[in-house]
């Protein structure tokens, strides 16, 4: 410990220039998120994009000072002073993990406190979620900036290393078509991405350090961000839904939530289109399909499998599937998969068996509060401190609410639904700011008239399938 | 008392370029050892692989009684290395340098630290990017020896440095190194011939020979042969005779197997007519060209 400390020393002496750049730089963020967000709330729905640059400057600037401070001990190369010098090589991680924490933790931390009180919350009340966003900042930037400036010789590669790994998980990320495909289980490959990039980085830094093996580094580094920025492309989503089922732990009973087929009795040409509907919801609950699979197995051993969709995803045309939101019918909603004409082709008026699975979430409606446009402000348990707006488009009103801490709780806005909720660990949701904003819009009977906010608990996450013996999913034999 | 260094089969190569190649070093207790070869024989890396800065890709070496892979703290703190092309820290004066590596070192003698600096005329407020490569050098080697280590390791230690700063260093280095075993490797064959006790040629990554110093200017001696006239070579020319040349009645040679005996008695067996015989002693420069040449041209056959 002692030497770590006085290498330190050494570096707060010799990077005080760079050190000071980080601090003044999160100051300045400091600053630009403890303005009043008045801008919002003047009908200004595009917020400042101010603060966002100063984001963006502070994170080159925390690379900057990691690769200088890395750098004055470098682990890469055969030249160096230090490697033939008695420094035990955990003194040395530890002296800059110290400066890390010193110079970059613990101002980003005072920080978050000083936006959390400058925006009317608790820092201590929000303790949790501040811990959050420390370990967040650490996996996302703080150890992969500091695995690649050990494996690295000069600025120019760390910068190269910054754009390709931020191009790779920018194309990563539009290929796999994270927030469509993955919808409301997005949280699953984004925390398995941030898991295995925190992980990778951490044992490729102590590897470095400890053995000096540099291309045994560049190749664990190019590993670990090549697998972490293709976790959005792999789409495991059988077990992504078994994950999500387990979050969060079941508040209400819902094992007797099951579905069952619902041909319409006035119409029995089912033509691919089949009605499920979803009984044994608990009172004053609603479902929400996320995803939908259905597999078609007919004689002769032929079967089509339709894979996980979401209904808004536009695929390919002609869609091989598609399927609506449950229509809200009382405590039974019917949601409606239609096999398109491609696929019926191959079964034409053959008897079949059809499985149609259905990850879904439940929410149960809470409390309803009444606020009047434009009148102050109202805190409401689950989603924070909330406010009323007018908005310029007639009878619409916008609801900004704010929170110190994540939520996962919904919102609907005169009984309509204003925004659904998910769920997601703090990892997944670390945003610029410690304080988290959730915002709907909903329609007014008349200017000025009141409107009714009915929160929405996040009740289950749960998954359910249904086998259809010997259908015929069209009585016609299709045209060719 | 064991050797400090002792290498056996030491390779390291770069890709599929040998730079060492089953090297058997062997440097004793108290010796300095000068590690002698052309540029890129492999010296560098010798020392780089006994250093731990790389590892070899076959073969061990043992350094202080240590491999030199598993080369830590404890027995850095007493090895001291200086290298032509090691990074300083440049942004640390020469004061801050010396005070910064103190507490690295549990035997650090802060008075012979002063005295070096002194000795080498070091300014110490100065930082050590605005040293010139000389002072430079100085303040590593001071930085080396202020803590009296048992092995000091110098990788080219004088290239591009004037002859003054050379002479310098060289007193600096023997004065506060008496008992030390000290590895020198370099080209410069001057300098080290001064003060070197021990001699290893390293060419394309093989030793080629290693021995005493006193050993090595008796073994080898510029041979002049006079004749009446111009003489022709014999068919059974000794492999020990290198670089023959005739000048009108004069013969002169290398020979690499020097004995006060036996050499004129060769000489005058294959040589009846020889007039005069003069056997006279060579600078290392001289050896180390002999040497290089005669490898080559072992190497072509």
């Amino acid at each position: 410990m002692r030497q770590a400390l006085h290498i330190f020393r050494k570096d707060v002496r010799f990077l005080w220039l760079p050190m000071l750049v980080v601090l003044a730089m999160t100051a300045l963020f400091a600053w630009s998120h403890s303005a009043d967000p008045s801008t919002f709330a003047k009908g200004n729905a595009r917020p400042d994009e101010l603060p966002g640059m100063i984001n963006f400057l502070l994170t080159m600037c925390r690379w900057y000072f990691i690769a200088c401070l890395i750098y004055k001990e470098q682990p890469a190369g055969d030249c160096q002073f230090w490697v033939t010098r008695p420094y035990s090589w955990k003194s040395l991680l530890a002296a800059k993990a110290l400066a890390v924490v010193a110079f970059i933790n613990v101002p980003f931390l005072i920080s978050d406190m000083a936006i959390l009180w400058a925006n009317g919350f608790s820092p201590a009340r929000a303790a949790a979620s501040l811990l959050a966003r420390q370990i967040a900042i650490t996996a996302i930037i703080l150890l992969p900036a500091a695995a690649i400036a050990a494996a690295t010789r000069h600025l120019a590669q760390v910068a190269f290393a910054g754009l390709t790994l931020t191009a790779l998980y920018s194309v990563a990320h539009g290929a796999g078509d994270l927030d469509q495909s993955w919808h409301r289980l997005a949280w699953i490959p984004t925390c398995t991405a941030v898991v295995v990039l925190a992980g990778g980085t951490f044992v490729a830094l102590i590897w470095q350090f400890a053995r000096r093996r540099t291309p045994i580094t560049r190749l664990v580094l190019a590993g670990v961000c090549g697998i972490s920025a293709a976790m959005p492309m792999a789409k495991p989503f059988a077990g992504a839904i078994a994950l999500q089922s387990l979050f969060p732990a079941a508040s209400q009973s819902v094992s007797a939530v099951h579905l069952s087929f619902a041909p319409d009795s006035h119409d029995p040409v089912i033509n691919g289109r089949l009605a499920i509907r979803i009984d044994g919801l608990p009172p004053a609950t609603r479902a929400v399909a996320d995803l939908v699979e259905a597999v078609i197995r007919g004689p002769n051993g032929a079967s089509w499998r339709s894979g996980w969709i979401w209904s808004s995803r536009p695929y390919g045309n002609p869609a091989p599937m598609e399927w609506s939101q449950p229509w809200e019918n009382g405590q039974n909603p019917v949601l409606y998969v239609k096999i398109n004409q491609g696929v019926l082709d191959r079964f034409q008026s053959q008897p079949v068996n059809v499985r149609v699975s259905l990850a879904m979430t439940i929410f149960r409606a809470e409390t309803t509060t009444r606020m009047i446009p434009d009148q102050g402000n109202y805190p409401i348990a689950g989603l924070g401190v909330c406010s009323a707006r007018s908005s310029d488009a007639a009878g619409s009103s916008l609801l900004l609410c704010r929170s110190a801490e994540f939520q996962s709780a919904g919102f609907r806005i005169n009984g309509q639904t204003a925004m659904d909720a998910s769920y997601a660990p703090s990892l997944a949701a670390f945003e610029e700011t410690p304080v988290y904003t959730s915002w709907g819009v909903g329609y007014l009977f008349h200017q000025g008239s009141p409107i009714y906010l009915t929160t929405e608990r996040l009740i289950a996450h749960l998954r359910r399938d249904l086998e259809i013996p010997r259908i015929r999913l069209a009585e016609e034999p299709s045209q060719p | 008392m064991s050797s400090p260094i002792r290498t056996q089969e030491l390779s390291k190569a770069f890709r599929r370029q040998d730079a060492v190649r089953e090297l058997d070093l062997e440097v004793p207790a108290g010796s300095i050892y000068g590690l002698i070869g052309p540029n890129g024989a492999g010296k560098t890396t010798t020392i780089k692989l006994l250093m731990n800065i790389l590892r070899p890709s076959s073969g061990s070496a043992e350094v202080l009684g240590v491999d030199s892979r598993r080369l830590g703290p404890k027995q850095l703190a007493r090895i001291g290395y200086v290298s032509e092309n090691q990074e300083l820290p440049e942004e640390m004066t020469v004061d801050y340098l010396l005070r910064y590596l103190k507490p690295f070192y549990p035997a650090w003698d802060e008075a012979l630290a002063n005295e070096m600096v002194r000795q080498f005329d070091l300014p110490r407020d100065r930082k050590l990017r605005h040293l010139s490569r000389g002072m430079r050098m100085k303040a590593a080697l001071a930085s080396s020896l202020a803590y009296r280590p048992e092995l000091i390791i110098l990788d080219e230690p004088f290239t591009g440095l004037d002859a003054l700063v050379r002479l310098e260093l060289i007193q600096g280095l023997l004065e506060r190194a008496e008992g030390t075993t000290i590895l020198i490797s370099s080209h410069d064959l001057a300098e080290i011939e001064s003060f070197a006790s021990h001699i290893g040629y390293i060419e394309e990554g093989r030793l080629r020979f290693h021995e005493e110093m006193s050993t090595l200017a008796e073994r080898f001696r510029q041979v002049e042969v006079i004749f009446e006239a111009p003489p022709a070579l014999p068919r059974d020319w000794p492999p020990a005779w290198s670089q023959p040349q005739t000048a009108s009645a004069v013969l002169r040679f290398v020979d690499r197997q020097f004995d006060p005996e036996r050499t004129p008695a060769e000489i005058r067996r294959l040589f009846p007519e020889a007039r005069n015989i003069a056997c006279t002693a060579m600078p290392l420069k001289d050896i180390f060209v002999a040497l290089a040449l005669a490898g080559r041209q072992s190497a072509a056959a």
